[in-house]
């Protein structure tokens, strides 16, 4: 029915019924009145309230503006709405047609009904913005295949619904390439790579039934199809191995992911467990290590490792990671902009602010993680157990042989003392002449005049660096070797202060009988003393003591200190000092050297260094013990599943709070995620985005996919299918596929199968006038497009045919650079990279600020941020970098040699060797022997480098 | 307004573009391959896509002092300093919250100033040379930046956004109005001590194309990566090549008429091989006058300072011949503190580096205005922030992104203009506060570009340099 003329009817209705019935104002109003409000207004007067006006509910429409009332229920002609929608004032530049100002003429004077909900400005698409009636949000149908002229031409349900809508324009599908263009394209195509002239020739002449089948199925089971794949998927996903912002430190271990994405490729893991394993994998299952590194989608944008002190930007910083984790999901899995409805309603889509926040709710405790391990519980376990079973060997070994160590540096204190006393023989009153030497790092002795004391004082004056140290304070007497220091004797270690905050500097370390720093006493100040009172007065004549028996410490070792004797706690007498050893800034580090073992018994000599043997043999067994694995990806903790809407999405303007819930958009399928940890929450939403009734998960995949065998997508903005997106070409085939798509498992390999054996696919690239004046585009598919290879391709080939390509799968990437690690990292370009990168381009490093100069020439995007649809150049750069690269003179050079081996020095032969490996043909007479010329006078190298530069080469149609 | 030529870049209508070429390129089959070339040119050279209204510029000159430049110490004087030296910065808000590390108190510049020209202009004793310019220079001293760490905020100047990925400035000017010249790049890098902070983002395209992206000339063995052959090609065999190259592709082409792209990459081949002949002599300076060199100081004792001298020059000889946008870059990443981020000592940082450019960017102000080239080169002298009038440590000065000073000359700009203050202390910008989106608005303005109608479609969005902000500021020009 005609719409005009039915709204006339119903205006003219109410225009005459003098009072309606509630039921019919609300029926009156939801189908002519909401609409136009919704449509026309509510684009400036709903939300927003431009000029204090809202016209979304009852109170506030009546309310009126900022300069006052607009409706008088009843009264139109006094009402300013009415004036302004009849004189074309509002709304601004597109007055409503006449029939739309009737009816709000007609609803004002039948008193300006509102209904009690408030009007919702997404319900209804705009001329400005989508509502929830986009079409991409509404539920997938299977549509009915259409019917075609000649059927003939359409073998496939695909070929169906494209070749319908080329016969509503009078055009039809290009015919069939021949073979050998097929498994050109195909095999670049499933694998970015190119046939073997033999294969090619193979299946030219392959007379089964199924050749074409067979040769899909093989392509698509080669492990190089995931390679080709899984590229695509990183584009999308941003994935990129350095961390970005200032540093772009690199992440070393975050190629598992890469490998993931491979594999699920390759195995044809179904799409939505795919889904399910990126977003919440650790949910699903904690300990398989494969699901800990698929969380890897979400650690693949940029991370922000500079520390910063300011609070502000923590919150800033945080924010921009919880954005990045909700517009990844968003724009890889939804083709929505999510991003977008960060400081406001969505412009374009129906995505409130609410809804935004209530997706980074989702993942509020989810944070990057530079070392998740792979290993499994039981793993981890034995790696620890061994590892702690290692080190305490180690120590207990440390320990036997200290005690003789301890032994040697004792004789040797007893010795310089001897020797001092020695020479200050004669007077027992004046302490020893200056003999002794140079204040050491592990063990100093102070001789003494025989003195009766109870109170010991060591007073540090000076010490080499920070404040100063001590192990242990041992105090001997004339007879004993005994410590009479020693707590476990009755001595009582005091000190002038003690460094706060570590456990292994205490006061009761200075006598407690155990060496090293890890047992010592440190001052809180730059000078200081420690004490020991005896248990009862003793005749004493010398102290020894040291900053680290073990001699891994050098600082702070006292070198001007006194010691000073008393008897009752109050009078000091100074008995020794500092002044008898030479005056050092830097203390002797005292080596376990030859001199110390000679004072050793032989058997300790021996039992020594047996020690030693077999304390380097246990720390050597911890060096080599394998560290298990790990993979950056994601941690996360339980938290809140709710957070504060921000307003105008500024960390200082924290507003209303919202749970983790689904997209409003979708009316169909609503769900809350707030319930549980951080994973469960994941995991509600990768299950919500996987439903088999979410409209987007399963349009935007077939798309994808369809995008990347066609050259563009159904819809030609694959990571958008909002308002600003574009429309489809063919929203039935779209629907027809998504549908199939979840009807058949998920399935990404079958449905490449129908799309590689479809006669849309199989046309020729040929250019046809009369097609192209109707679709310059080729939007309907009348041909199939031709396309450069792309930048890796044109790599991975280049190596392909110079017999050079390292077919290894998987494993850590390639570095086409040094690099050089530091605050800021960096990143220096090696010209030519050496055989261990004679991989395929997807096995190279993927850095946010290095781009490898071939590469990215080629529009290889910016690993950044996600490329759903890659730009194609031609420039001069292309030309000098394919022409003079060295990596491409290099291959150049390598398949000469290749033709060589095979050709001989058969001019011809090395010719038409060149063309099949390069062309995949055979060369015209005239072509060969142009090339023969230019052979014998330049090289074969120099002949294989420009076949690497022609269009031929570099074009696949 | 509907007369402006639409500059979107989205993809289905670049696409439906190509096509309409190809279209052409069908009809024109009957007319030669002269008409066929002209064709291309268009493409290549030209493109469709013009200003969209009267440029005051038709290039740019950004010279770069990587990790910040101390406005306080250079051209932003502020004797009360002096008067209140040792004492503590008192402002609104958290001081936490605008510096990068705990703020000492206010510290005097250690540098004389004294007042240049016929404007009466403050200047320090950093920059005596640059200083006799100030009457050609129009001062912003209200300058506010966003990002506080220097890759995030060099990105944000490069690129308009802190993070990696977004099209430079000079892509966006490249994509807007096309090339200049057929034989050099459209957008040229220079840098003097290796990458600077944010490394190659300062001049990616971003998701634009990848012809938008910026080409480093380097300053030894080629001006450009791959510019010629590794030596075991001679000459004669790379003639060989380009001319077997074109019968090659031109056979292919005739089997395959209407396609554009294979034409299209016949012709880049075209232009290779004239870039090849071309850039080597725009970066040989000795075609120079010895008077020249000496203006520049290319032959100064200390090799970096005259490095610095040599790409001044070459920028001269560039933009002289063509290029549209160049930036050169006085220091290097932040990992070797080999730029103006004068954290620990001021002094010894800034007298090093002002010596190194002060000179060179002297003689080529009073270059590019002899040779008449000023009035329609941009020329922007900036850091990605200026520096607190607050001491760091004993002897440093720390990150302010609240306020700092960049001048620029020529392209239509106000000689002899300071626009907008900071406050007493040189710390916030108070008067005409000049955001980097207003930069990026008012520089696009000068080459006849509206920062709102040069957009690219990516991701859901028309985007553009300027995000959803940016204010041109009208009184910057004469």
């Amino acid at each position: 029915m005609n719409v005009r003329l039915s709204i006339a009817c119903v205006v003219l209705a109410a225009l005459h019924a003098p009072g309606l019935r509630a039921d019919e104002q609300e029926q009156y109003f939801s189908k002519n009145v909401a609409p136009i409000l919704i449509r026309r207004c509510l684009e400036c007067h709903g939300s927003d309230g431009k000029g204090g006006l809202d016209l979304r509910s009852s109170a506030r429409a009546l309310a009126g503006g900022e300069n006052g009332r607009v409706i008088e229920p009843g009264k139109p002609a006094e009402s300013r709405l009415i004036e302004y929608i009849t004189s074309g004032e509002m709304p601004p530049q597109k007055p409503l047609p006449r029939e739309e100002v009737a009816v709000l003429t007609a609803w004002v004077r039948q008193g300006a009904w509102f209904p009690e909900q408030r009007l919702d400005a997404f319900s209804l698409t705009s001329a400005h913005r989508a509502g929830y009636d986009w079409w991409s949000l509404q539920p997938v149908r299977s549509p009915r295949v259409p019917d075609v002229k000649r059927s003939d031409a359409a073998p496939t349900e695909i070929d169906r619904f494209l070749l319908a809508s080329l016969e509503s324009r009078q055009l039809t599908f290009n015919p069939s390439t021949d073979r050998a263009s097929y498994i050109r394209r195909l095999t670049y195509d499933l694998l970015g790579l190119a046939p073997s002239y033999e294969e090619l020739q193979r299946f030219v002449a392959d007379d089964r039934a199924d050749a074409y089948e067979q040769l899909v199925d093989r392509l698509l089971e080669s492990p190089q199809y995931g390679e080709r794949w899984g590229r695509h998927w990183l584009d999308v996903v941003r994935f990129a191995e350095s961390n970005g912002f200032e540093r772009d430190r690199i992440r070393r271990n975050f190629w598992p992911y890469r490998d993931y994405v491979i594999r699920a490729f390759n195995e044809d893991k179904p799409y939505d467990q795919f889904i399910l394993e990126q977003l919440a994998g650790d949910a699903i299952e904690p300990d398989r290590a494969e699901n800990r590194i698929a969380l890897g989608f979400l650690a693949a944008g940029p991370k922000n490792d500079v520390d910063t002190v300011s609070p502000l930007e923590q919150m800033q910083t945080r924010q921009d990671e919880l954005d990045e984790f909700v517009t990844a999901a968003g724009s890889t899995f939804l083709g929505l902009t999510l991003g977008c409805a960060r400081c406001h309603d969505h412009k374009f889509d129906p995505i409130p602010v609410g809804d935004y926040y209530a997706l980074t709710a989702v993942f509020s405790e989810c944070r990057h993680a530079d070392s998740v391990s792979l290993a499994s519980p039981e793993e981890r376990r034995r790696h620890d157990d061994l590892a702690s079973t290692l080190r305490v060997r180690g120590e207990a070994l440390r320990n036997r042989q200290r005690e003789i160590n301890d032994a040697g540096w004792l004789r040797r204190l007893a010795r310089t003392e001897a020797e001092a006393r020695a020479k200050a023989a004669g007077d027992p009153a004046k302490p020893p002449a200056l003999s002794l030497p140079a204040v050491g790092v592990r063990c100093n002795g102070d001789p003494f005049p025989a003195t009766r004391a109870r109170f010991v004082r060591f007073t540090i004056l000076r010490a080499n660096s920070g404040e100063p140290c001590l192990d242990e304070l041992e105090i001997f007497g004339p007879a004993g070797k005994q410590n009479l220091a020693l707590a476990s004797a009755g001595g009582k270690a005091t000190a002038s202060s003690l460094l706060p905050g570590f456990p292994i500097h205490q006061i009761a370390h200075l006598n407690d009988g155990e060496h090293g720093n890890s047992h010592s006493w440190i001052s809180n100040a730059a000078t200081g003393w420690a004490q020991i009172e005896l248990p009862e007065e003793k005749e004493i004549d010398r102290d020894v003591w040291g900053r680290d028996r073990d001699g891994r410490f050098s600082d702070r070792v006292p070198i001007d200190y006194r010691i000073e004797l008393s008897r009752d706690g109050k009078n000091w007498t100074g008995i020794s000092d500092s002044s008898q050893r030479p005056a050092v800034d830097a203390p002797d580090p005292q080596p376990v050297d030859a001199q110390l073992m000679e004072l050793l018994s032989a058997d300790e000599r021996q039992n020594y260094n047996e020690l030693e043997r077999q304390i380097q043999t246990a720390q050597k067994e911890l060096q080599q013990l394998p560290s298990l694995p790990t993979v950056y990806s994601i941690n996360d903790g339980a938290g809140l599943g709710s957070t504060p809407i921000l307003k105008r999405g500024d960390v200082r303007a924290p507003g209303e709070l919202v749970a983790a819930h689904a997209l409003s958009a979708i009316r169909g399928l609503q769900g809350e995620f707030s319930a549980g940890s951080g994973a469960e929450r994941r995991l509600k939403f990768a299950r919500w985005i996987a439903h088999p009734d979410n409209p987007l998960t399963s349009r935007v995949i077939v798309n994808r996919i369809w995008h990347y065998h066609f050259g563009q997508g159904i819809v030609d903005t694959p990571s958008d299918f909002g308002f600003k997106g574009s429309a489809p070409s063919h929203p039935e085939l779209l629907d027809f596929l998504a549908a199939d798509f979840v009807a058949h498992g998920w399935k990404i390999k079958r449905l490449q199968r129908q799309i590689v054996l479809s006669a849309a696919y199989h046309q020729s690239s040929d250019f046809r006038l009369e097609a192209a004046q109707q679709d310059a585009g080729n939007r309907l598919l009348w041909r199939y497009a031709p396309r450069r290879l792309e930048a890796e391709a044109i790599r991975d080939l280049m190596l392909q045919f110079s017999g050079k390509l390292d077919c290894t799968l998987g494993g850590p990437s390639f570095k086409l650079f040094v690099y050089r690690d530091g605050n800021v990292p960096d990143y220096q370009i090696v010209e030519l990279p050496g055989p261990e990168t004679w991989r395929r381009s997807v096995y190279g490093y993927n850095i946010r600020t290095f781009h490898s100069p071939l590469i990215s020439t080629f529009d290889c995007p910016d690993p950044s941020v996600s490329t759903p649809n890659r730009t194609q150049s031609t420039t001069p750069l292309q030309a000098l970098s394919l022409l003079n690269n060295p990596f491409v003179v290099q291959q150049a050079g390598f398949l000469a040699q290749r033709i060589q081996s095979t050709a001989g020095t058969d001019l011809p032969a090395q010719v038409a060797a060149a063309y099949r490996i390069v062309f995949l043909r055979n060369p015209s007479e005239a072509e060969q022997s142009r090339a023969a010329v230019f052979v014998a006078k330049h090289g074969l190298a120099g002949w294989c480098r420009v076949l690497f530069n022609s269009n031929e080469f570099l074009y696949v149609d | 307004m509907s007369t402006e030529p639409n500059l979107s870049g989205r993809c289905p209508g670049y696409r439906r573009f190509v096509s309409r070429r190809q279209f052409l390129e069908t009809f024109a089959a009957g007319m030669g391959t002269l008409a066929l070339a002209d064709l291309l040119r268009g493409e290549h050279t030209g493109r469709t896509v013009g200003p969209h209204y009267r440029p005051t510029a038709k290039r740019v000159l950004l010279l770069f002092m990587s990790a910040g430049v101390s406005h306080v110490d250079s051209f932003d004087y502020k004797p009360a300093l002096e008067k209140h030296a040792g004492e503590s910065l008192q402002t609104e808000g958290d001081l936490r919250d605008v510096f990068f590390r705990t703020p000492g108190t206010l510290m005097p510049s250690p540098f004389k100033f004294r007042q240049y020209g016929q404007c009466g202009r403050w200047a320090s004793e950093l920059f005596p040379q640059m200083a006799q310019h100030v009457d050609k220079l129009t001062f912003v001293h209200s300058m506010v930046a966003k990002e506080n760490s220097h890759g995030p905020a060099m990105n944000h100047i490069s690129t308009g956004i802190g993070r990696n990925g977004f099209p430079s400035l000079g892509a966006w000017v490249t994509y807007g109005l096309g090339r200049e010249s057929e034989n050099l790049p459209a957008f040229v890098v220079l840098m003097d001590r290796g990458m600077p902070p944010a490394s190659t983002n300062n001049w990616g395209a971003g998701f634009l194309p990848a012809r938008e992206q910026g080409v480093v000339f380097r300053s030894e063995g080629d001006p450009i990566l791959d510019l010629a052959p590794p030596p075991i090609i001679a000459a004669d065999e790379q003639r060989a090549a380009f001319e077997m190259l074109t019968k090659m592709n031109e056979e292919h082409l005739a089997k395959h008429p209407q396609e554009g792209e294979l034409a299209a990459r016949i012709a880049a081949y075209e232009l290779a091989a004239r870039m090849q002949t071309s850039a080597p002599q725009v970066a040989d300076l000795s075609q120079e006058t010895a008077a020249t060199h000496q203006l520049y100081g290319t032959e100064r004792a200390d090799s970096r300072h005259a490095k610095f001298s040599r790409m001044c020059l070459l920028a001269r000889r560039l933009l002289e011949n063509g290029v549209r946008f160049v930036t050169v870059f006085s220091g290097g990443s932040n990992n070797v503190q080999d730029n103006w981020d004068a954290h620990n000592d001021l002094v010894a940082n800034h007298t090093q580096n002002a010596l190194s450019v002060d000179q060179p960017i002297g003689a080529l102000l009073t270059d590019l205005a002899q040779r008449g080239l000023l009035e329609d080169t941009l020329v922007i002298w900036t850091g990605e922030f200026g520096r607190t009038p607050t001491s760091e440590g004993t002897k440093g000065r720390d990150h302010n992104i609240s306020g700092f000073t960049l001048w620029m000359a020529g392209g239509g700009m106000k000689p002899g203009l300071a626009y907008g203050t900071t406050d007493e202390f040189g710390f916030k910008a108070v008067e005409n506060r000049l955001e980097i989106a207003d930069l990026h608005a008012t520089i696009l303005h000068a080459l006849g570009l509206n920062h709102e109608r040069l957009t690219y479609y990516y991701n859901g969005l028309e985007r553009r340099l300027t995000g959803v902000a940016g204010r041109v500021a009208g009184d910057l020009f004469s």
